[in-house]
């Protein structure tokens, strides 16, 4: 019934825009009607294919047999038949032909144009989610060893931050903002058909993907329902696709340096700085004193500058060393990587073979990168059963340095940003100097300085060696039961484990001043050791069954699957101290264990899952795809284990309306709409369980277990829920001078889970509830543009994305969650009506200038000229550090960018991209020791600004004023930026050339990655985050790894 | 292939019935014990009583910082960022949203729970040493509530573990049922305590619950019947006296016989606490008594004053490079192992309490002359003279007294304050109290009726938020 209707509108639309467009032509030639039918290769009718007479709009449909009719009036006329799922054929008749019969080929997905959408693959132009994709040629060249980095600027929506420039990779993804506050916001990564935690790819060798996928609507990521609210990202690796064997080589030698340095002080002007700050605070704390007071009178080391300094500036011939501490850690690293495959594809079988190995130097000396690994793929067929073998078992090896932790815990960053100049990194006799850790606080008077360890010492010295063994890997069979009915069954999974061994030697003294001595220069400190390992073991099995039917115009595809999945990991610590002196031996073995740090706890989660799915097109025009699934997981109680996941997306196709036929210059356009619910149960394993804990007590026997309830039972806890409307366009205009693609969405997350107050009758005094509700919305747009014109082609690119987050409703009563950062001074809010996760501060507006402006204005008791003027944003005319906290920024961008182009000339090809990122803000927290005006330590060389000379707090050795002790907009940056992300040069030669070597496809390239980028931001990385997992304090910057610049040289070849 | 077929279906067959299972889904982690799992065997009920002593010790400050500010013994001179609830309470300016209430609320609403925990999951199974347990947990139960009785007056009483939705129903008691509900507890504790202490000394004896229970009848004004049970526990011959109040506190005498029931601290096994050390003998801080406090002595006769006016100065380390104080009276021998903590017990209900207390029932019925007898013990013993009727006869002149004796024998054992109100004496006490500090001069004279009992925690109110279930004390 339904099908007639649309035939007969088909024809109807035909006929009138032939009328339309051709009415004048129609009278002129006597005309004849041509018949006949049009079939696919199996003899079967193919319904509502278009018959098109080339060079006219005279067109018609065929019938539910294939019957066309068409009538002509032309000579040599030509007919053109096109028909969705079909090669497009036409046929020149002779002038006496009346009837002419088809058979049209069943259009082959091209793999160019096929997508990964989640149990299946489908045509690009059938799509009708919000799919990014990219392919292998975008990873092969990557500098880095992520291969997520490949994604970073080339998909709207997708926001790929590097956290840092540590050698194994620090990357974080982001798909359409912010999902959830307190469970995680991770993407689903899901490798051949199996979901992986990101640790399963921290081993994968880029040059092995095939095809990179990103699920960004909920229509799309809900057929992996409970885990697709933070979108979805399916890596596809390769198979074998040549018809004899071909051995390909990639291969690379990089160079790499710290992108950026901080400025800092040299020794002369921190010596300035630090006399300026102690006679400051001299001069307040004694009114009735001069600068001119010899220090040892005076009365607190704060007031007291040492000889060494005193006697520097006076004699200014350099008496004392100017290190440069930030050179001392950093080198210039080199890296260099290797990948050799041997692919094949016959008739029954195709395979893909490839080793790789990469070793990477990190731009801080003691810290490195080695991996190597091995991937096997298989596929083959064999009558009505197919079949397929992934396996990739990889090993690396890290030489970690700690750069994101603080000078007192072995932070060899901030170590080397606040090492005072004045000292050098070794003693005259090539040891390691440790003066910072407490001269200028012992010789000959304390000066209150802060200790700072050698951070040379800290990167070389300390063990800290971290090495992963990976296998992934996944076995399928399916079987073709009936025609278009297939079954597939998949068993994969994950082995992951994780070593660390950390050693601190005894001759690394402790942090502080009271390790120092004149005679010894140190104390040993007792060396501690650490082994620590994590295992995780992950299998999945899923049943698929698919049915595929065309019958005439419309297209069916429907799939079942049924799916079950268990982790198990297991975590094990050892931590023993050894004795002061002795480091013979670097491990745990013969030390002493310190019970609390020493543990080994064994943890497991289960999935199962059913879903349904249905996809329907109607002649490519019209499609229309619906979803359920149902997923059951062990993280919740009985009652509320199950969520179901509802999905629908329609799609038209308007350039293949009859009625676009005559504009030509729309190659496609095709409208998209999708809604969908996905849920999040990125939380703990076992948070519905009451569970008991065991600690001890002494009673007086000695020490005995103890056992006490650690958790009470919340059979309420339940999925957080997020449901998703997606509107967007896909469009080619001239075939590919320009195409747009664009999203437009809004998501809203619900049952969000909250650590809500109950009553301590309880026995807590909170629990999880899924209370909390929050929007994202947004707006995504790719602009391209491709033009080959004889040797020389272009391909310009940009995209641009907006999103908007808010909270809409909290807990009890809305109450706004407020946090600290690393640093008890600095807060995070997370308000209704706001972003999640906003900096939450006091605003700075200069500095009092004189004793009549800090009378005129609220201030903090001790405020003295010179010193931060705080807003007294409230209003209430006292300035209270609570009360006049604000919301004064957010990490989350307004929006952020990408764009690039590619030249081609005959071989060679030049291309560069670039990414950006307007309107976020960053806690440089470092700045409380940086820029703090103390002098207690290196500073930033913006602190010359201090005040008289400029509008920075003056130089003074106590935080009067709270200067120091206030956490404020002094401390917050702007975090745009916008980077030159790589600019590569290649020459691919001629194969006649090589055609002796029995070469081909040989390719010679330079690169750089990371080049330039344009920021205020005054520290390392813009994109810097502490906690990339607390979406309710992000942004922080408390030291990092920096990222590097690489220059890259390198060949690939085919055999 | 027919039959790879049958193999593929089968095996699918059982991945569905797999994932159907309950045990699937049935995931406990190896690091904690799930209900269900725990509570089997006598010893999973020891340790679990075990835990319900622990939570004895997880509220400190209340025993000694915010009882001594609450009372005279300790006071806050001034207001900074960090003190200001204290600061609040020692002043009678305490307000709902203070802390220190949610904290004492919190804690022992936490005990409470453990103690019902244990009391509901050990009903109905086979445990040999089921009464004993059961005795414990009332005790320590019956001591939480008896406590947040005397902070709050009528609390939530539920005797059996509560959801969070069960647990905004839980009304406020009336006083004839948490007399009632302690009453018929500690009796049952009386009934099946042992008598004597087995290895862990730290454990509750019969004489524990009769000494809990003479306090709650002179707090509910019962005067015979706390007589009785008071008399009875002066009965066990186990307990007693010791020479001197420094003999109690004493680490070479931990678990001595004065001590009915304590908390137990234990330093030479990292079991200690660090709450007593301080870095100035100078300040007015938590454990530094106010002269008022130390007025109340006879400085030349009363041993017991130096207990509490005199610091010792301690060892200096590699890790506490500046110098530390303590009272006499928390000093422990100091060693370099676990330097920063302290092995004191930290007595909660004393003989030297039964004694007084006593005298308290004797004298609430008149007998004063027989009530001399029992004060008279804690007075020789510090070395002051006996006291008859010839000094005083008169009731209220004798309770004014016994406070004051109670003052002096319990200073900063988290007693002077509920001694006051239970004996009447606070609002006056205060209202003419007159603290000089350095020449400054503190006064408490805003108290009123409603400072006897602390406001209830406001976010507890607004959890609840129902004034038939939970409302607040009235003034505030």
């Amino acid at each position: 019934m339904n099908l007639r209707i649309h035939k007969v509108v088909g024809v109807i639309a035909a006929v009138f825009f032939a009328f339309l467009f051709t009415c004048h032509d129609v009278c002129a030639q006597t005309s004849r009607t041509i018949t006949g039918r049009v079939s696919d290769q199996n003899g079967e009718a193919v319904v509502g294919a278009m018959v098109i007479l080339s060079g006219t709009n005279v067109g018609a449909a065929t019938d539910e047999q294939g019957n066309y009719s068409i009538k002509i009036k032309k000579n040599n006329a030509v007919l053109e038949f096109s028909s969705i799922g079909y090669e497009t054929t036409s046929i020149t008749l002779n002038d006496l032909q009346v009837i002419a019969d088809v058979v049209m080929q069943t259009e082959a997905i091209n793999l160019e144009e096929a997508v990964m959408i989640g149990y299946g693959v489908q045509n690009k132009r059938d799509i009708t989610t919000a799919i990014s994709s990219i392919k292998a040629e975008e990873f092969q060249n990557m500098a880095t060893p992520d291969f997520r980095d490949a994604m970073a600027a080339k998909m709207p929506g997708v926001q790929v931050l590097s956290l840092s420039g540590s050698p194994e990779g620090d990357v974080s993804v982001r798909i359409r903002g912010i999902q959830s506050a307190t469970a995680g916001n991770e993407p689903l990564y899901v490798i051949d058909g199996i979901p992986s935690d990101s640790r399963a790819f921290s081993n994968l060798e880029s040059s092995d993907i095939e095809s990179l996928e990103v699920l960004k609507d909920a229509s799309a990521a809900a057929i992996y329902g409970s885990r697709g609210s933070c979108g979805v990202v399916i890596v596809t690796t390769k198979a074998g696709n040549s018809d004899r064997p071909v051995v390909t080589y990639n291969g690379s030698f990089s160079v790499s340096n710290v992108s950026k340095k901080i400025d800092l002080l040299n020794a002369y002007e921190w010596a300035e700085m630090f006399t300026e700050a102690r006679n400051g605070t001299y001069l307040v704390d004694v009114p009735t004193g001069t600068i001119n007071d010899p220090y040892n009178d005076r009365p607190n080391g704060k007031h007291r500058v040492n000889p060494l300094v005193v006697a520097y500036l006076e004699d200014e011939t350099g008496t004392l060393p100017d290190t440069d501490w930030q050179d001392a850690i950093f080198r210039t690293a080199i890296s260099h990587k290797h990948s050799v495959s041997v692919s094949a594809k016959t008739k029954n079988l195709s395979y893909y073979v490839g080793a790789n190995y990469l070793y990477r130097e990190g731009t801080i000396i003691g810290s490195d990168f080695s991996r190597f690994g091995f991937r096997f793929n298989l596929e083959g067929k064999r009558r009505k059963l197919t079949y397929g073998i992934r396996f990739a078992p990889s090993h690396s090896k890290t030489n970690h340095v700690s750069a994101d932790t603080q000078y007192g815990s072995d932070g060899v960053v901030a170590s080397a940003l606040m090492a005072i100049p004045i000292f050098p990194v070794y003693d005259v006799d090539g040891d390691y100097n440790w003066d910072m850790n407490g001269y200028l606080n012992k010789k000959p008077w304390n000066t209150s300085v802060t200790a700072v360890l050698n951070p040379v010492a800290l990167a070389t010295e300390i063990d800290d060696v971290r090495t992963k063994f990976n296998v992934t890997g996944s076995a399928w069979v399916g079987y073709k039961i009936t025609k278009g009915l297939d079954y597939k069954l998949t068993v994969g999974g994950d082995f992951y484990s994780y070593v660390r061994n950390y050693y601190r030697p005894s001759y690394i003294p402790y942090n502080g001043h009271e390790y120092w001595s004149e005679e010894n220069g140190f104390t040993p400190s007792t060396p501690t050791a650490k082994k620590q390992s994590n295992a995780f073991y992950h299998w999945n099995i899923a049943n698929q069954l698919t049915y595929k039917k065309k019958i005439k115009g419309h297209s069916i595809n429907a799939l079942a699957v049924f799916e079950a999945e268990k982790e198990t990991s297991s975590t094990t610590s050892i931590v023993g101290i050894g004795t002061q002196g002795d480091d013979k031996i670097r491990s745990t073995k013969g030390k002493t264990i310190i019970m609390d740090d020493t543990y080994d706890n064994l943890y497991s989660y289960t999935f199962a899952s059913w879903l349904v799915r249905a996809q329907y097109s109607y002649k490519g025009r019209y499609m229309a795809s619906v979803s359920v699934r149902g997923d059951g997981s062990s993280r919740f109680a009985p009652s509320t284990r199950w969520g179901y996941f509802p999905a629908a997306s329609f799609g038209w196709r308007i350039s293949d309306e009859k009625f676009m036929r005559n504009a030509d210059w729309i190659s496609s356009l095709k409208l998209r709409a999708s809604v969908g619910q996905t849920g999040n149960a990125q939380i703990g394993n076992s948070e519905y369980l009451a569970l008991y804990n065991t600690s001890t007590v002494d009673l007086g026997s000695g020490v005995l277990n103890q056992f006490y309830p650690s958790q009470i039972a919340n059979d309420n806890l339940g999925w957080e829920k997020n449901t998703q409307f997606n509107i967007g366009v896909d469009s080619d205009f001239w075939n590919g001078l320009l195409s747009l693609n664009a999203d437009l969405y809004y998501t809203r997350t619900t049952d969000m889970l909250f650590d809500v107050p109950v009553s301590s009758l309880t026995g807590v005094t909170s629990t999880y509830m899924n209370i909390g509700s929050m929007e994202n919305k947004g707006v995504e747009v790719v602009a391209t543009s491709r033009k080959k014109i004889g040797d020389f082609y272009y391909q310009v690119s940009a995209n641009w994305t907006m999103n908007k987050n808010k909270v809409l409703s909290l807990g009890h009563e809305n109450a706004p969650i407020i946090k600290e950062a690393s640093y008890e001074g600095a807060y995070y809010i997370t308000k209704v009506g706001h972003p999640v996760g906003c900096y939450y501060l006091l605003v700075q507006d200069g500095v009092f200038h004189d004793q009549t402006e800090i009378d005129n204005y609220p201030h903090f008791e001790s405020a003295r000229p010179g010193d931060f003027k705080f807003v007294d944003a409230d209003g209430d005319g006292v300035m209270e550090k609570d009360e006049d906290r604000v919301i004064v920024g957010n990490y989350m961008p307004e929006f952020y960018y990408g764009f690039g182009f590619e030249l081609g000339y005959k071989g060679w090809s030049l291309d560069a991209s670039f990414q950006g990122v307007y309107g976020n803000e960053i806690l440089n927290l470092e700045k409380r020791y940086l820029s703090n005006v103390t002098a207690s330590s290196n500073m930033m060389r913006e602190t010359l600004q201090r005040w008289p000379h400029g509008e920075i707090n003056r130089a003074s050795r106590s935080t009067t004023g709270e200067n120091g002790a206030c956490t404020s907009t002094h401390h917050l940056e702007d975090g745009s930026y916008l980077r030159l992300q790589n600019l590569s040069l290649s020459y691919t030669f001629p194969n006649k050339w090589l055609k002796k070597a029995k070469i081909s496809n040989m390719r010679l390239y330079i690169q750089g990655s990371n080049l330039f980028t344009f920021t205020n931001y005054s520290g390392y990385n813009p994109e810097v985050n502490k906690r990339a997992d607390d979406a309710l304090r992000p942004g922080e910057d408390y030291c990092s790894y920096p990222l590097s610049r690489t220059f890259s040289i390198g060949l690939n070849f085919n055999m | 292939m027919k039959r790879y077929i049958k193999n593929i279906l089968m095996l699918s067959f059982a991945v569905l019935c797999l994932a159907g299972c309950e045990k699937f889904f049935t995931q406990y982690p190896t690091n904690s014990v799930t209900k269900n799992n725990f509570y089997q065997t006598d010893d999973d009920f020891n340790q679990a009583v075990r835990g319900c002593y622990a939570r004895l010790k997880s509220n400190m400050s209340f025993h000694l910082t915010a009882l001594a500010y609450r009372g005279d013994e300790c006071i806050q001179t001034a207001m900074t960022t960090s003190n200001q609830n204290q600061y609040y309470l020692d002043r009678f300016e305490e307000n709902p949203s203070c802390a220190i209430m949610s904290d004492i609320w919190n804690s022992w609403y936490s005990g409470i729970y453990r103690c019902n925990d244990v009391l509901n999951q050990i009903e109905g199974k086979e445990i040999t040493n089921a009464a004993k347990y059961k005795a414990e947990a009332l005790f320590l139960r019956s001591w939480f509530y008896f406590t947040l009785y005397r902070c709050f007056g009528v609390v939530p009483l539920t005797t059996v573990v509560v959801t969070p939705e069960e647990a905004v129903l839980v009304p406020r008691c009336t006083k004839e049922q948490m007399l009632q509900r302690l009453e018929e507890d500690l009796n049952f504790c009386i009934e099946n305590l042992p008598k004597t202490r087995n290895e862990e000394v730290a454990r509750v004896t019969t004489i524990a619950a009769q000494a809990l229970l003479g306090k709650v009848y002179l707090t509910f004004g019962m005067y015979p019947e706390a007589e009785q049970v008071l008399a009875d526990a002066m009965e066990d011959p186990e307990y007693g006296l010791m020479p001197t109040t420094a003999d109690v506190f004493d680490v070479k005498n931990k678990m001595n016989k004065e001590i009915i029931f304590a908390l137990y601290y234990n330093k030479t096994n990292d079991h200690g606490h660090s709450f007593w050390w301080d870095s100035t003998s100078e300040s007015t801080d938590r454990t530094n008594p106010t002269q008022n406090l130390r007025d109340l002595y006879d400085k030349d006769a009363d041993n017991r004053l130096s207990l509490i006016r005199d610091w010792i100065q301690l060892e200096k380390s590699e890790v506490y490079t500046e110098d530390r104080y303590v009272l006499k009276k928390w000093y422990d021998n100091y060693d370099q192992v676990y330097i920063e903590q302290v092995g004191n017990d930290f007595p909660h209900l004393r003989y030297a309490d039964v004694v007084l207390m006593m005298a308290e029932a004797l004298a609430m019925q008149d007998r004063i002359a027989e009530a001399h007898t029992y004060m008279n013990m804690t007075r020789q013993r510090a070395g002051l003279i006996s006291l008859d009727l010839t000094n005083i006869s008169d009731k209220d002149a004798f309770i004014k007294e016994l406070a004051n004796e109670r003052g002096r024998e319990f200073a900063l054992e988290g007693q002077r304050w509920f001694d006051l109100v239970r004996l009447g004496l606070a609002i006056n006490h205060f209202k003419n109290l007159v603290v000089d500090y350095k020449g400054r001069v503190i006064k408490y004279d805003n108290i009123s009726e409603k400072n006897l009992v602390f406001p209830i925690p406001n976010d507890q109110i607004e959890i609840v938020n129902n004034p038939q279930i939970l409302w607040q004390n009235p003034g505030f």
